[in-house]
């Protein structure tokens, strides 16, 4: 039997292609705000991913290593590379004024692997002097203390035998002890282990004719140093410091080097916005003036309903009713669609865009959702008052009459 | 109208899932050796199981025989499952998770193999319970 409550769906599927029309408008408004809050939390997230995970306020370099480290895209889309300076730096950097802690780390970049183009970074560090990877290990849930050949390997690295946790570089066998959590950024690519693995794997490369550097003396070498700069002392300050009194080194802060991310977030952010504009504006229009069309054309059958005894009341709930009904199939259609593109998606739009991307959490996630809603609810709002314009204005008695 | 949409929606989606997997959403390129990335075993079972898949989905909605109709459309729906797990899964692809294997060809099959499985369903029900 026909009542009421069931009126209003029935009526959405008696018209439907205007509400087919209205449920699309409604998920491309709710699509485009979910997807492009969606968008920019990844995008911010992975920024404060690496931020932390970066743990240093300077990195020093040798400056004849500009060609192969540009701190501004290295943790972007880094090429793997290697680069080494006199481990005298180390004690150098330590006497400067300003300066809190400072730890060597050791670079090689790996062989184009058998199964692919990939060649990934190897980073040894010191664990004696270490405060920027081991306070991350304790998270991969690994309980082993690093040894020899032992190696923990970023998020993006998928190694080829599963079975037993072995990689090869150079055709040293490396056991994986851990994998570090997603950062999105060039970090998730490579390799850490301390410095006797990375000075065996070295040895190694240069048995088999690959290194590139003849002089090279494992004891007395470094790639790099980070820093960690006393509280109250300004990081560019103690960069400028390392620049003037060491030579031939290059020292940027955390802030260059996370300037390229924190530019691509300026970018996604403001292409979101026009994004969510240039679909919201106009969807919430033509999803109020297609309701607004479908109700205006169905004036006599509200008028039959009030010469059956159905009040106004009872006509704006159907109203209501319809409009809530299709904006909030639309938005939720609209929510899941860019929610399951943007998870599935993520990484190759971020590849495309040059951007960190670390996805929310799932409570987070559901929040953005019921905030992508709210579009939907404003557009049945707007239906709503349109459809009770109109109705308030309908003369059952007049129209029922013209039908005669 | 409705009822050939309808019926050739999983085909139609299986032959984007074909298409799509040689040109927009492909696993890695060759290296310059000219050799092809291991990944790209895992593409091409991909692109020749949506072909199988597309001949399936169209004999489907051309047969009338019940059993039949129900036979074609749980096959495919095998094959859906197949085609979820052999990026990644049943074929090993590259080291790197940023590569396009990984960004492109993998999501891209995932979520057209579910699509397609979804697509199946009105049909394999009509089967079911026509006379």
């Amino acid at each position: 039997m026909l009542s009421v409550r069931k009126l209003p769906l029935r009526n959405l599927r008696g018209y439907a292609s205007r509400s087919a029309a209205i449920i699309l408008f409604a998920a491309l408004t709710s699509a485009a705000v979910f997807g492009g809050l969606l968008l920019t939390g990844a995008v911010r997230g992975g920024l404060e991913t690496v931020r932390a995970r970066l743990g240093a306020d300077i990195m020093v370099t040798p400056e004849s290593a500009k060609n192969e480290f540009d701190a501004q895209t290295a943790l972007i889309k880094a090429e793997p590379g290697y680069f080494y300076m006199d481990s005298d730096v180390l004690e150098q950097i330590r006497s400067i004024e300003g300066v809190a802690a400072a730890s060597p780390q050791l670079f090689l970049a790996s062989a184009k692997a058998g199964c692919c183009s990939a060649r990934l970074q190897l980073i040894a560090f010191d664990p004696a002097t270490d405060f920027t990877v081991q306070p991350w290990i304790a998270d991969t849930g690994t309980t082993r203390e690093m040894g020899l050949m032992d190696v923990i390997i970023g998020s993006s690295v998928s190694w080829p035998s599963a079975d037993n946790a072995v990689i090869r570089f150079y055709d040293s066998e490396c056991s994986v002890i851990g994998q570090f959590a997603p950062t999105g950024s060039a970090l998730d690519s490579a390799v850490y282990m301390n410095f006797d693995t990375c000075r065996a794997l070295i040895d190694a490369c240069r048995s088999m004719g690959l290194f590139k550097y003849a002089d090279f003396d494992g004891d007395r070498s470094v790639s790099s140093v980070l820093v960690r700069v006393k509280e109250g002392y300004d990081a560019e300050s103690v960069a400028s410091e390392i620049r003037a009194r060491i030579g031939g080194v290059s020292a940027v802060t955390a802030a260059g080097m996370l300037s390229g991310i924190a530019d691509g977030l300026r970018h996604v952010s403001s292409a979101v916005k026009a994004l969510m504009l240039a679909f919201w504006l106009p969807g919430l229009f033509m999803a109020v003036l297609f309701f607004a069309f479908m109700i205006n054309e169905r004036k006599k059958e509200f008028a039959a309903l009030r010469a059956m005894g159905a009040d106004r009341r009872i006509l704006s709930r159907i109203a209501v009713t319809e409009a809530l009904a299709a904006n909030l199939a639309g938005g939720l259609i609209g929510i899941i669609v860019s929610g399951v593109l943007l998870c599935a998606f993520g990484g190759l739009i971020a590849g495309r865009m040059n951007v960190t991307f670390v996805l929310p959490p799932l409570g987070k996630m559901l929040l953005t959702a019921l905030a992508a809603l709210l579009p939907a609810v404003l557009a049945a709002a707007c239906s709503s008052l349109a459809a009770l314009g109109i109705i308030s204005r309908t003369d059952a008695a007049l129209l029922l009459k013209e039908g005669e | 109208m409705k009822k050939y949409f309808l019926t050739f929606l999983p085909a139609t989606l299986a032959l984007l899932l074909a298409l799509g997997s040689v040109s927009v959403f492909s696993a890695c390129g060759a290296l310059p050796d000219g050799s092809w990335m291991r990944c790209r075993r895992a593409q091409d079972a991909v692109t020749l199981s949506a072909a199988v898949l597309t001949a399936l989905l169209v004999l489907q909605g051309l047969v009338r025989g019940k059993t039949v109709r129900i036979i074609l459309n749980c096959a495919a729906v095998a094959l859906c499952a197949a085609v979820f797990l052999l990026p990644g899964t049943l074929l090993p692809m590259c080291m790197l998770k940023t590569h396009s294997c990984y960004t492109a060809l993998q999501p891209f099959a995932r979520v057209m193999a579910v699509l397609i499985a979804v697509s199946c369903v009105p049909g394999l029900l009509s089967a079911a319970k026509a006379k």
